[in-house]
């Protein structure tokens, strides 16, 4: 009895700190004149790889990446896409070489990621979670499974 | 030797370093991609390889694709290749203008890319395939598809909630064969003229596996092989993080020709860097009023196996090991001399190390 409780406490410990090191830590953010609230993941996914290419009111999705080293780009990746940057990136070598698409512009601060999807209503991007938007003319969406 | 790691070490200097990367404007994206093999054999010239050792064997392409809006874009491609001897061919690969009607149709105008199987639009792109040449069977010179089609072609594709999706392309022009004997591609070149061609790819919602069917016909104008041309293909692509599994089979139904062909080849990451690829290749032509005095002309059966490091997905090492047996695309330089004198050896050993990078 004392090890099944000792080996579910265990358990519990390991489960704690797995999700500890899942915690989302990061944001993503839209236009503030965009009316959406939440976002499944894989509508994000979608739309970073562009294969949805409108929102509801059918204006156009521009999505914007962060450069390739950035780890919130890596965290993003890995949660949203559920792949890692260099699949990621073998995807569009693919598209782009087969004449069937570009990836989204990639930008190196998130400072310009903001400054984008402030000045575009159909822009989509992602910053830290812990970056200040407040001066921004965009809004965080929630996350939904 | 020296050239070889002079090559590796500047290619790897430049491509390992993250901040090297494609161009991306707003409207405007410029790629690129290239490599370098060496290749020996035990006697017969293949692929990149013969018996001294081939050195000779670079390739470098700029890929520019504009986008002024939603609606219209712009794609091409040129391309320089050295070949075996001191030959330099210099292409534009494709040149076309396209038009974004909807996702379900956009159109397509110039030298455009042809839609064959699975690797006819990705033709040069090392860093796309497992192994450094692509499987001879279905892509050995003159090729069942070629790089592009002279003329006009509807495209789209459509994926639904679900994970299902079709996409497909329809086209007509006129197609120029590849010729690896000529420097350039001239009027004397086979070619096909009225081609009417279609492919269609299904995806699933097992992300990772399409399957497609393409096909095309058209009026060959080639001395000796004029006549009514159709080439069909069906094809099954794998691809997650780990695995890659690549299946064709082609067929070609001429006037006076007929040509069965099929590959199978796989690749498996065993680290995010290190992976082993194996492929199987055959080929088998038939004249229709003619026997082949020497069968092995008309066969080509292919074994390869091969190491790839990966330092990125734009930038791989491939080591990799053929055997063929057949003629069909191995073969001494001088083919005449060596039937004369009852030399020709039908069977081909291969070992390839190379280089491929793209951006």
């Amino acid at each position: 009895m004392k090890n099944i409780i000792s080996f579910i406490l265990f358990s519990l410990l390991v489960n704690n700190f797995l999700s500890a090191q899942e915690k989302v830590s990061f944001k993503v953010i839209i236009n503030e004149s965009n009316s959406l609230s939440t976002m499944s993941k894989d509508q994000i996914s979608k739309f970073f790889l562009k294969k949805a290419t409108k929102w509801e009111n059918n204006k156009e999705v521009l999505p914007i990446d962060l450069v390739a080293d950035s780890p919130v780009r890596k965290q993003f990746s890995l949660i949203v896409h559920k792949k890692k940057i260099q699949a990621i990136k073998a995807y569009w070598q693919r598209k782009i070489f087969a004449g069937r698409g570009i990836p989204p512009v990639e930008k190196r601060s998130e400072n310009e990621v903001l400054k984008f999807v402030q000045e575009n209503e159909g822009a989509i991007g992602y910053v830290s979670a812990s970056t200040k938007i407040a001066k921004y003319k965009v809004k965080v969406v929630e996350i939904k499974n | 030797m020296k050239r070889l790691l002079f090559v590796l070490l500047l290619v790897g200097q430049i491509m390992v370093s993250t901040q090297v990367m494609a161009q991306y404007l707003d409207k405007l994206a410029i790629n690129g991609f290239g490599g370098w093999a060496y290749g020996k054999t035990n006697g017969n010239h293949y692929l990149v390889g013969c018996k001294d050792g081939g050195y000779s064997h670079f390739n470098f392409a700029l890929n520019i694709t504009a986008k002024p809006n939603d609606k219209f874009g712009v794609n091409a491609q040129f391309s320089w290749k050295q070949l075996h001897s001191d030959q330099w061919k210099a292409e534009v690969n494709y040149a076309f203008a396209e038009w974004n009607i909807s996702g379900l149709l956009q159109f397509r105008i110039g030298k455009v890319k042809q839609p064959f199987g699975i690797y006819s639009e990705i033709y040069d792109v090392g860093t796309l395939r497992p192994f450094f040449e692509l499987p001879q069977s279905v892509y050995g010179l003159p090729g069942f598809g070629s790089k592009s089609y002279n003329g006009v072609g509807f495209t789209g594709s459509k994926l639904t909630e679900s994970g299902w999706g079709l996409q497909y392309d329809i086209y007509a022009g006129e197609v120029y064969l590849q010729d690896l004997s000529a420097a350039f591609t001239t009027p004397e070149s086979p070619y096909l003229t009225d081609v009417i061609g279609l492919r269609i790819i299904s995806y699933t919602p097992l992300e990772s596996i399409n399957l497609g069917i393409s096909s095309y016909t058209g009026e060959l104008v080639c001395e000796d092989l004029d006549g009514a041309f159709i080439i069909g293909s069906a094809h099954l692509e794998i691809l997650t993080e780990k695995w890659l599994v690549h299946g064709e089979y082609a067929e070609v139904e001429q006037d006076k020709l007929h040509i069965d062909a099929a590959y199978l080849e796989t690749g498996y990451k065993v680290t995010e860097n290190w992976q082993i690829v194996g492929r199987y290749d055959w080929s088998d032509m038939s004249f229709h009023e003619l026997v082949f005095p020497i069968s092995s002309l008309a066969e080509h059966k292919e074994w390869a196996v091969g190491v790839n490091y990966w330092f990125n997905p734009g930038f791989v090492l491939k080591l990799s090991y053929h055997k063929v047996d057949g003629n069909r695309f191995a073969g001494p330089l001088n083919l005449e001399e060596a039937l004369m004198r009852g030399a020709l050896d039908e069977e081909t050993k291969l070992l390839l190390l190379g280089t491929q990078f793209s951006f």
